[in-house]
């Protein structure tokens, strides 16, 4: 145990001799070594000292003799208080019946839509609602062919009431492939987007989809114009039916809502737009469920959450849109934002996804720094998953 | 040949015994994954002690213990479907205790492991990774001290080490865990084990000797 002329000593190695860690063979070369080297006998009779001192210490108080109740309580008042996550809908089984409780939802609305189309109409109004529903069918029929075609879901009993309105998200959580925001992937495209509602996998008899899409543009931009309030609350009440509808999934929270707009957004925006901007946040909202949806518990399995007290303010006007991106980049990380009372946004990601996120943020806000800060050797080995705040406020005037 | 054959019966019953316990626990946690309190509050009744031993020597404060030692058990309950059985449930709740409590304890102490790496020797030029040792003449002080004076030092020189020190010894000094098994528990490799209980031995000695003089 020379090196260079200069004398070392086996540190590591009498630190596993004191614990009979070492095979016989190490045993045997500190031996050879101990007989020789006075500094490392002290050594050892230091280390082993510390050792049988610590084993025997009796400093450790006993816990409280109502710990284990107090426990108790406490998993109670959390199972309670969070029936979704804990011990309920984290059941495949119950995912399973959500989703068939849903197919059967869709299949009444495609009956409904069915007859709504029927040749007889000739007045503008009712062509306009026929049209309206042959979009939701689109949106729907797809997915039941993918239903039939892939492994049938399993029966969900079939007394459960199921209220109309939460046709579209729940079907298309559970009954699609694959995610449509995958790990690594960027979000949906606009043809992704297309295949989500599965646009092109349904031909209605007689009727083309390019017309019918271009025909539905018209008459919805048309009535639009006529009362914008009225048609965007029937948008509005579509879209935000679906969330509530999975929310027993663990994922209906406020993350995944589509966003409610506010008055001004509504003075605003105009009516096409303002279809486009909801269609794509209720999609970009199915696909983040999706993702969501894929595991039931937090990526980062709930062990091992830094307490990670970066906080970033985002500086924006759009703060809503910023909102939706930062939701959709914790997706695409594998992990999720959760939002807070204050308007920000608690992100939590995998730490081996944590350099990415500091990589996006810095290059959504523009800025070629990055402002997040660098994981400790020790973050790195003491946790699983690094959470920072990101409050989204306005800009300084 | 009497003795031998009631030796192996008692050796045969203990391991039976252990294999119950084992089967008993499985039990428990399927129970207790299915949302039976009753199986989980007998689960949290086996481990306390432990959990709480574990905690406590890294966090070193009751009231915090407390809270942490909550915290691990409210975790467990969360992630109990993750947890496949493949490792034994102590080692799986051992580890949520370590990295519970070592979030716990605040960035002073991150900042302190810092520092502390500065009492790792230049050890770029050693074997092995194995520090150079400053030769010490006679006997060494710590073996000069009285036994309560040594334990009063060793807490207090405890305290000062970084927590994720502290975690390695509570795990090996504390319930005596083999290496492999404190490696499974930390998520680290075996050698990262043996190389951070040597440091953290080695700089409690020199903590406990600077304190001795």
């Amino acid at each position: 145990m020379n090196a260079g002329g200069r004398e070392l000593h086996p540190v590591e190695q009498l630190s596993c001799y004191v614990d009979g860690e070492l095979d016989a063979e190490a045993q045997a070369a500190v031996d050879r070594h101990l007989a020789s080297c006075s500094d490392c006998r002290e050594l050892l009779s230091d280390l082993t000292l510390i050792a049988t001192t610590i084993e025997r210490s009796d400093d450790v108080p006993a816990p409280p003799p109502d710990l284990a109740r107090r426990i108790g309580r406490q998993v109670a008042r959390e199972t309670e208080r969070r029936p979704a996550r804990i011990g309920r809908w984290n059941r495949p089984w119950m995912l399973a019946a959500a989703a068939s409780v849903m197919l059967v939802a869709v299949v009444s609305v495609l009956l409904r839509t069915e007859l709504a189309t029927a040749p007889s109409l000739t007045r503008e109004t009712s062509q306009a609602e026929a049209l309206e529903k042959n979009a939701a069918a689109d949106r729907t029929v797809s997915l039941d062919d993918q239903q039939a075609a892939g492994p049938a879901a399993p029966s969900a009993p079939q007394e459960v009431a199921v209220p109309e309105r939460t046709r579209d998200l729940g079907v298309a959580d559970e009954a699609d492939g694959p995610p449509a925001i995958s790990t690594g992937r960027a979000a949906p495209s606009a043809d992704e987007r297309r295949d989500l509602r599965g646009e092109d996998a349904v031909r209605p008899t007689g009727e083309s989809v390019v017309e019918k899409e271009e025909q539905r543009k018209r008459v919805q931009a048309k009535r639009a114009a006529a009362d914008p309030v009225v048609a965007d609350d029937r948008i509005r009440e579509e879209f935000s039916a679906a969330p509530d509808a999975a929310a027993g999934a663990d994922v209906g929270q406020r993350a995944f809502e589509a966003p409610p707009a506010s008055p001004e957004q509504e003075a605003k925006s105009g009516g096409e737009g303002r279809l486009a901007e909801r269609e794509n946040a209720f999609l970009e909202s199915v696909a983040m469920q999706r993702q969501a949806g894929a595991t039931t518990a937090p990526p980062c399995g709930a062990l091992s959450i830094l307490p990670e007290d970066a906080v970033s303010t985002w500086r924006t006007d759009r703060d809503e849109e910023v909102r939706r991106e930062i939701e959709l980049a914790a997706a695409r990380l594998e992990g999720r934002a959760q939002r807070q009372a204050d308007g920000g946004l608690a992100v939590t990601v995998p730490v081996n996804r944590w350099d990415e996120l500091r990589a996006w943020y810095a290059a959504a806000r523009g800025q070629e720094d990055e402002e997040l800060p660098l994981l400790t050797e020790q973050d790195l080995k003491s946790a699983d998953c690094v959470r920072v705040t990101i409050r989204v406020a306005p800009r300084l005037r | 040949m009497r003795t031998s054959l009631v030796g192996r019966g008692m050796l045969a019953a203990v391991a039976g015994q252990r294999d119950i316990g084992e089967l008993d626990e499985r039990r428990l946690v399927t129970r207790a994954r299915s949302g039976d309190r009753d199986a989980f509050d007998r689960l949290v009744e086996r481990h306390l002690q432990q959990v709480w031993r574990v905690v406590w020597r890294i966090v070193r404060h009751r009231q915090d213990t407390e809270d942490v030692v909550q915290d691990v058990f409210l975790t467990a309950f969360s992630a109990l479907d993750e947890f496949r059985g493949e490792a034994r449930l102590s080692t799986w709740l051992h580890r949520i205790a370590v990295t519970r409590a070592l979030n716990h304890v605040d960035r002073a102490a991150v900042k302190m492991e810092r520092a502390a790496r500065s009492l790792e020797t230049n050890d770029d030029d050693s074997p092995a990774g194995a520090p150079a040792w400053p030769a010490t003449g006679g006997p060494t002080p710590l073996q000069q001290l009285e036994a309560s004076e040594l334990k009063d030092r060793l807490a207090r020189c405890l305290e000062l080490l970084p927590a994720a020190w502290r975690a390695i010894l509570a795990l090996r000094d504390g319930e005596s865990m083999p290496y492999q098994r404190i490696s499974e528990t930390l998520g680290v490799a075996l050698g990262t084990v043996r190389s951070r209980l040597a440091r953290a031995r080695l700089a409690l000695r020199e903590c406990l000797e600077g304190g001795a003089t």
